[in-house]
């Protein structure tokens, strides 16, 4: 027989009665000064155990009892086994340790791998006005809130439509597509939105020294627009919100924002996935149009040193794979890729070049003493600098290769493999260097 | 019971203060957490609903006032079924709107026009389903009276743009309270719109005083960036986006907290029951000081804290709050409770309907 002190409530009043519970043989008495109860032990429903919380006992009729002996309660009653499971690990603090390594790998799993194969399947399902209405809005909301009309001349827009459209219909491409043109202080940019739309801001025709250069950006993309990326990112984006927000979902909203902060850097990792499935499909797309994939490479350069400066769209700029491995590659698969690039050259490098041509250093590259060696130096307003004696803003470490890639135009490679491509100014607040 | 702190109410003759005591701790309540997480992620959600009594009934569990503990007996059963009609309208809600927009001012007008019935269900369903000392808590407001307060008066506060905001949120908060009873003892509460006007004016100078400073500032430096006088790696380009938002987001929370305990103290000054009043001292320092306190530790840990911030959030509340009893009223338990759905409160939840208690 087991002997419980508990509190009594008859359900019909507050008042309090304590009581002691006896059970044995399958009956539980309940007995104190004003009370005498005798109930069927099957009859008596009972709380679920949950750390040391008390314990109730529902009797028959509306009353109840309570109890801080939750072991003894325990004893007395049958344990369902999910029950004793929960318990079991709620109470013991290894089995909590694990449990915190579980969810972590759950929503790795979740976020990682459930979700894009979960965007798949509806991305597929999608109906296609429902995608329509999408970019549509999309657009509507960055024009009315970031962008306005393109200040490009009809003429040039329908050249570089045509251009587009070519290059399109060379690299087999089937899917629909909408080119737009936009002005925005956001600066040389361009981005496919769902339902085919490719926005292409006036900053990048102007940064873009060729037509093929645009051509090459345009192409990365279509290669968006072909595997719907801008829907999936959106989709996947909702996805993760809502699984961070079930997570968080017990505590006010002022505090959920910050934790879903980690996801937003998980969101960046399969974009990347994408660029590159976009650089390939534009690498692809411009050798069939018999276009240099290399100037792809040198726009991605450049768009990248004007990156440091002013806003850009976030996902522009953070989401996109370095810089230097996306050219590295555009330049592989060009024709003329490796030979620039490699040493014994004799050209004469005259003017004043840099990085950029508002920056305050520029870059002298002059013929060593040994044949067939190029030093790169830097220049400032005092003068120029071997390199590895002083390094401002624009960094070279050790003795660099370079790639000629047009007349205005030099690709520096560093040792460590890092490019920056050097364009020549023709005015300068700087003292001319005299070359040798 | 808690011994009687300074800040508390002023006790006369024959009453005595209860205050009330939590029982748990951090670390139990981030066991049974982590656990019902971990089976929440497992069943794709499903346990959900389970996770979720479980978590209250820990919390109401750990709560004593005047040496017992509250009871929280939800059936998740009940609780998974209104998950699921929400999720179905939050779907429907979200698929509509992409596939033809004009419909989502249809979701709203029905959501409007439903959210008084919706206010009160979830109303009741906590209510009935939250107990002490073996009697169940009663809301009983009808929709129409609902809908008196929450689309009537909230009209009002369209047609002023605004300016009847404090009064609303008085008689919204009156409203609520005034229709909960313990058993068959109805509580009443009368709250003073003016005092509402005091706290909200201050509330939204707090605001302005933090959000428009760091407004210019961020602005100005974004036009230094545009001219070029900030040179940023790409890496921390972000940082341009982000920090704008940082004194506007700290200027709410500031005003927001202020507000909070503000209202919160005031309300359940106001608030009485048979032969029991209640009284509430929370320090709007201290309530920023533990918002900020949460946030950080929060981001930190992605998530991993929350815990811990609830435990840390409902002590503190429960610290500076107080019961009052003249002598030892004993109260009468509501036989004809029927069961309420939880449809309703579920999609209070999901729709972020803030009720307001």
């Amino acid at each position: 027989m087991s002997v419980i002190q508990a509190v009594y409530f008859d359900g019909k009043t507050s008042a309090r009665h304590p009581v002691t519970l006896l059970a044995s043989g399958g009956r539980i008495k309940v007995v104190g000064a004003d009370v005498g109860l005798e109930f069927d032990a099957r009859l008596v429903r009972r709380s679920l155990r949950i750390g040391d919380t008390p314990r109730w006992l529902y009797l028959p009729g509306g009353g109840a009892c309570v109890t801080n002996d939750n072991a003894a309660i325990d004893r007395i009653t049958r344990d369902k086994r999910y029950e004793k499971l929960l318990h079991r690990w709620e109470s013991r603090p290894h089995y909590a340790a694990a449990a915190v390594l579980l969810v972590v790998a759950m929503l790795w799993l979740l976020i990682d791998r459930g979700v894009p194969a979960a965007v798949e399947r509806i991305a597929e399902h999608m109906p296609v006005e429902a995608e329509a209405t999408l970019g549509r809005q999309t657009l509507q909301s960055l024009d009315e809130r970031l962008m306005q009309p393109s200040q490009l001349p009809a003429s040039r827009q329908a050249a570089l439509r045509d251009k587009f459209a070519d290059l399109a219909a060379k690299a087999g491409n089937t899917s629909p597509y909408r080119l737009e043109f936009r002005h925005t202080y956001l600066g040389a940019n361009a981005f496919a939105l769902p339902a085919g739309i490719i926005v292409l801001t006036d900053g990048l025709v102007d940064l873009a020294k060729t037509d093929d250069e645009i051509l090459g950006v345009l192409a990365h993309e279509l290669g968006h627009v072909r595997g719907r990326h801008t829907l999936r990112r959106l989709l996947e984006g909702s996805a993760t919100a809502l699984i961070i927000a079930g997570v968080t979902g017990d505590i006010a909203s002022t505090t959920s924002l910050a934790a879903a902060a980690p996801a937003l850097l998980l969101q960046t990792h399969y974009s990347r996935d994408n660029e590159r499935e976009a650089d390939a499909f534009a690498v692809q797309a411009m050798k069939s149009a018999q276009i240099d994939p290399a100037y792809f490479a040198r726009i991605l350069v450049r768009l990248e040193a004007i990156g440091r400066r002013g806003p850009g769209i976030p996902s522009f700029i953070s989401t996109h794979p370095e810089t230097a491995e996306r050219a590295a590659l555009a330049r592989a698969a060009s024709d003329q890729g490796s030979r620039p690039l490699a040493r014994g050259e004799h050209v004469d490098f005259t003017g004043f070049w840099k990085a950029n041509c508002e920056q305050l250093y520029g870059i002298q590259l002059k013929p060593a003493a040994k044949p067939g060696l190029y030093s790169v130096s830097l220049c400032g307003p005092a003068g120029c600098f071997d390199s590895g004696t002083h390094r401002p803003a624009t960094t070279v470490q050790g003795d660099p290769s370079y790639a000629v890639l047009s007349a205005e135009e030099i690709l520096v490679r560093e040792t460590s493999g890092r490019d920056t491509s050097y364009v020549k100014c023709d005015s300068s607040v700087m003292p001319e260097i005299a070359d040798k | 019971m808690g011994a009687v702190q300074g800040g508390a109410a002023a006790v006369a003759a024959g009453e005595r203060a209860v205050r009330p005591e939590f029982t748990g701790t951090a670390s139990e309540y981030f066991r049974v957490w982590i656990v019902n997480l971990f089976f929440t992620l497992v069943t794709l959600g499903i346990y959900s609903a389970w996770a979720k009594v479980r978590k209250r009934r820990y919390l109401y569990g750990c709560t004593r006032l005047d040496g017992e503990s509250f009871d929280y007996f939800a059936s998740p059963k009940a609780v998974l079924r209104g998950r699921i009609v929400a999720v179905a309208i939050f779907v429907a809600y979200a698929l509509a709107g992409e596939l033809y927009p004009p419909s989502q001012f249809a979701f709203w007008g029905i959501g409007a026009l439903a959210l008084p019935w919706l206010l009160v269900k979830a109303l009741s369903f906590n209510a009935r389903n939250s107990a002490y000392r073996g009697l169940r808590f009663n809301f009983d407001a009808t929709p129409r009276q609902a809908a008196r307060v929450y689309l009537g008066m909230g009209i009002v506060v369209v047609l002023t743009a605004g300016l009847a905001l404090p009064w609303f949120v008085a008689r919204q908060k009156a409203f609520v309270a005034s229709h909960h009873a313990f058993g068959t003892s109805g509580f009443r509460c009368e709250l003073p719109a003016r005092s509402f006007y005091g706290i909200y004016i201050l509330a939204g100078l707090m605001a302005l005083a933090f959000a428009v400073p760091g407004a210019a500032l961020s602005g100005y430096l974004v036009y230094l960036q545009m001219r070029g006088g900030i040179n940023l790696p790409q890496s921390l380009g972000w940082l341009m986006w982000v920090l704008p938002f940082v004194p506007i987001y700290a200027g709410y929370a500031i005003a927001y907290a202020y507000a909070q305990a503000r209202t919160a103290n005031l309300f359940w000054s106001h608030v009485q029951g048979e032969g029991v009043r209640f009284a509430s001292t929370l320090s709007a320092w201290s309530l920023i000081k533990l918002y900020f306190g949460n946030l950080f530790a929060i981001a930190g840990t992605a998530g991993m804290l929350i815990p811990w911030a609830v435990v840390r959030t409902l002590r503190y509340r429960l610290d500076n709050f107080s019961m009052i009893v003249a002598g030892t009223p004993v109260y009468a338990g509501n036989p004809n409770l029927a069961p309420v759905g939880a449809a309703s409160q579920e999609l209070g939840d999901f729709f972020n309907v803030d009720v307001g208690v």
